[in-house]
């Protein structure tokens, strides 16, 4: 049956509502340590006491009822009514940090005096507790007059209770006018005010604010904080040590991303390569087996190949994410953001995008001015992001050699670096000239709340990376396996005449389009094959990779199959395909923007067929003339 | 703003403590923003960490941390506390 009830989880970012949310309706979304990475509302069902159920809403966090970025006001619409498809609700779950109250209860004090029917959950009773705070729900509830239950969503602990206590708050009638007890016995009631009168009543709001916490809590005269943790924060944020700290980390990941997947990818690269011989061995020559053995399995397998190192590089960004220490990152490089006109809560969206650019657009919700929302929408998909690992692994896993440099950095993690640097350089550029003509700055601030760093959850670095594999596999057995068939249809037919000699691709769909696009990307070193490679990656990068191999396992006469590396080794030692040429081509894919799904969430963002169609060009003239750089300066050096 | 015990938050050294006194200059958007982040008069907040060329600031103020430039920071005073 339908819910007829909703009931809203509302409180400031980064306070624990989806962890709440996904304790109370067994749902996995991602939750991470920054505020912010709740964007849009989500809807679960929650079973209540009488074996009824209600409708859940997991909500962005906000400050205050007047919302100011996107998010926020997402939270500011449904309050009011005016949210499309969703109805008021009929109660709100006032999620509190139980290490922050004054803070946290500034918001639930607003939506008192609005009038609506809550129940305070007051969260993270555990980190209070460790920190020698114990919050007194009876007392906190008769200060406040409303519900109050201690919580915990990530232990579990007083959820049964939270469950009961929303029950008998939607059974409750809604509250009379509410009292503003904040308000001194003969003050003004408040109005819509100038700046000092708006000063002054929050200033009031909090005095009232601190009394009521201090009577409901007891804390210790010093909080039980730990005295590694404060160090620990010094020193990654203090300029001096944090910095050189940041580059280190990053340089460590790109390190780890080709040093610890080497061993399961050659094991995966085995399997599929013996897959491909297994099917040409075991079935008779003819149409079926060639789209098994030439299209099917080494298309889907060779982007399957990269899921260790995708796995790797979802783990230290989950990491990185539930420690606390992107927001210390942003704040060390608000300085340097600021310089090319955007702003340190820039960085968190920009750095989603290393793992795809679409969860990157919509983290530029957080960011209030829309001009840097707009300036940072532009430039996210510059940020190499997962789908062009593949891409660059299998050109630097075949050009470039596996040596150690000074013993100890890996020259292929290194040149992997410099194309995540390439990309990054060129955003700030874009970002810088955009908020100079079309974007001229509107007053923006930085403001943001700093979350407490701590050691990241296991399990919540474990699940977030799982999902993401799922995901990736998900994407490969059904956008790139249609991918797959289509290339290997157009490179097999039509088949060449009686007496071609030759590359047999060549005579097909596929080599038509190559030799009619040769002309174009002749200059930037690219051939024929590649050609199709690139235009059979427009839907999704990863595909370039399968495309290439399945071209090459048609073209080559021999019956026995191999590795994309491989084959690109020997069309090197053949002269075919250069150094020169695989660099160039990694700087296209740094740049280009072959990615559908992007372009759809850029115009759903934006709102904007402009915007979106000022990406795409922009994009594709700077990969153009970027690798005709690199391919004619780089042929005459070399 | 009178008496020589007044200054702006952007220029308390780190590690000092302070009580804010007034939140002036700024647009009403930025003053809302601060104050439902708790940045009104009467809270103390102590300077914790300073960024490259001294931006942006991090202050410690209730139970939790925020950072903010100089720029918004000049528009706090402060007391020593």
């Amino acid at each position: 049956m339908q819910p007829t009830k909703t009931v809203a989880l509302i409180g400031n970012p980064n306070c624990g509502k989806t962890t709440l949310f996904n304790a109370l309706t067994g749902s996995r979304y991602k939750v991470a340590n920054y505020p912010g990475v709740t964007v849009e509302k989500r809807e679960g069902l929650l079973a209540i006491k009488d074996g009824g159920h209600v409708s859940l809403l997991d909500l962005p966090g906000t400050y205050a009822l007047e919302g100011m970025s996107a998010d926020e006001q997402v939270v500011t619409s449904l309050l009011r009514g005016s949210l499309a498809g969703t109805p008021k609700p009929d109660l709100i779950v006032a999620v509190v940090d139980a290490t922050n109250l004054e803070r946290s209860l500034f918001l639930v004090s607003e939506m008192i005096d609005a009038g609506f029917k809550i129940v305070v959950a007051a969260n993270m009773t555990d980190a209070a507790e460790s920190l020698g705070i114990k919050v007194h729900e009876e007392l906190l509830a008769r200060a406040l007059d409303v519900p109050v239950i201690a919580v915990s969503a990530r232990t579990g602990r007083g959820l049964a209770s939270l469950r009961e206590a929303i029950g008998s708050g939607l059974a409750r009638e809604a509250p009379r006018s509410p009292k503003r007890s904040w308000l001194p016995e003969g003050a003004h009631q408040p109005r819509e005010a100038a700046g000092e009168e708006v000063a002054r009543l929050g200033s009031l709001r909090y005095t009232w604010l601190k009394e009521v916490v201090a009577r409901s809590t007891s804390r210790p005269e010093r909080l039980r904080s730990s005295r590694f943790a404060a160090t620990l924060d010094a020193t990654l944020m203090s300029p001096a040590t944090g910095i050189p700290i940041l580059l280190a980390t990053f340089g460590l990941i790109f390190q780890a991303i080709f040093l610890w997947a080497k061993a399961p990818m050659e094991l995966i690269t085995q399997g599929i390569d013996g897959l491909s011989s297994l099917i040409t061995a075991a079935l008779p020559p003819g149409m079926l087996t060639s789209l098994l053995a030439d299209g099917v399995v080494p298309g889907v397998g060779n982007v399957v190949v990269f899921v260790p190192q995708i796995a790797i590089l979802f783990l230290c960004i989950g990491a990185l994410e539930d420690s606390g220490y992107l927001s210390r990152a942003a704040f060390l490089l608000d300085t340097v953001m600021r310089r090319v006109g955007l702003q340190g809560r820039a960085f968190i969206p920009l750095l989603s995008s290393f793992a795809c650019a679409i969860p990157g657009i919509l983290a530029t919700r957080t960011i209030p001015s829309r001009s840097d929302r707009l300036a940072t929408i532009m430039i996210a998909p510059l940020m190499s992001c997962s789908a062009r690992l593949p891409v660059y692994a299998v050109l630097i896993a075949a050009f470039v050699p596996p040596t150690l440099l000074w013993g100890a950095v890996s020259l292929q993690g290194l040149v992997l670096l410099s194309m995540y640097v390439l990309g990054m350089a060129a955003a700030f550029v874009i970002a810088w000239a955009l908020k100079r003509t079309i974007l001229r700055k509107e007053h923006s601030f930085l403001v943001m709340e700093m979350p407490p760093l701590r050691r990241p959850i296991l399990k919540v670095i474990l699940r977030g990376a799982t999902d993401s594999v799922v995901s990736f596999l998900k994407n490969a057995t059904t956008t790139i396996l249609a991918c797959s068939i289509v290339v290997w249809f157009l490179a097999s037919y039509p088949k060449p005449p009686q007496g071609f000699s030759g590359n047999p691709v060549q005579a097909s769909y596929a080599g038509m389009i190559g030799a009619a696009m040769e002309p174009a990307i002749r200059p930037l070193g690219f051939n024929w094959e590649i050609g199709v490679g690139i235009v059979s990656s427009f839907p999704a990068r990863e595909v370039f990779v399968s495309a290439l191999s399945t071209i090459y396992n048609l073209g080559d006469d021999t019956e026995e199959h191999q590795g994309l590396i491989r084959a690109l080794k020997e069309r090197q030692a053949q002269g075919s395909f250069s150094l020169v040429t695989a660099v160039s081509l990694m700087v296209f894919y740094v740049f280009a923007c072959m990615c559908m799904s992007t372009l759809a969430v850029c115009r759903r963002e934006t709102g904007s067929w402009g915007w979106t169609a000022g990406m795409f060009a922009y994009m594709t003239a700077l990969a153009y003339v970027a690798s005709l750089i690199t391919f004619q300066v780089g042929s005459r050096l070399l | 703003m009178k008496g020589s015990d007044n200054h702006l938050l952007s220029s308390v050294p780190v590690g000092q403590r302070a009580r804010i006194s007034a939140v002036t200059g700024c647009s009403l958007d930025l003053l809302k923003k601060l104050i439902s982040m708790g940045i009104v008069a009467g809270s103390e907040v102590t300077v914790t960490q300073r960024g490259l060329f001294g931006s942006p600031i991090s202050v410690h103020l209730f139970g939790s941390v925020l950072s903010l430039r100089s720029s918004e920071a000049a528009h706090i005073h402060v007391q020593s506390a």
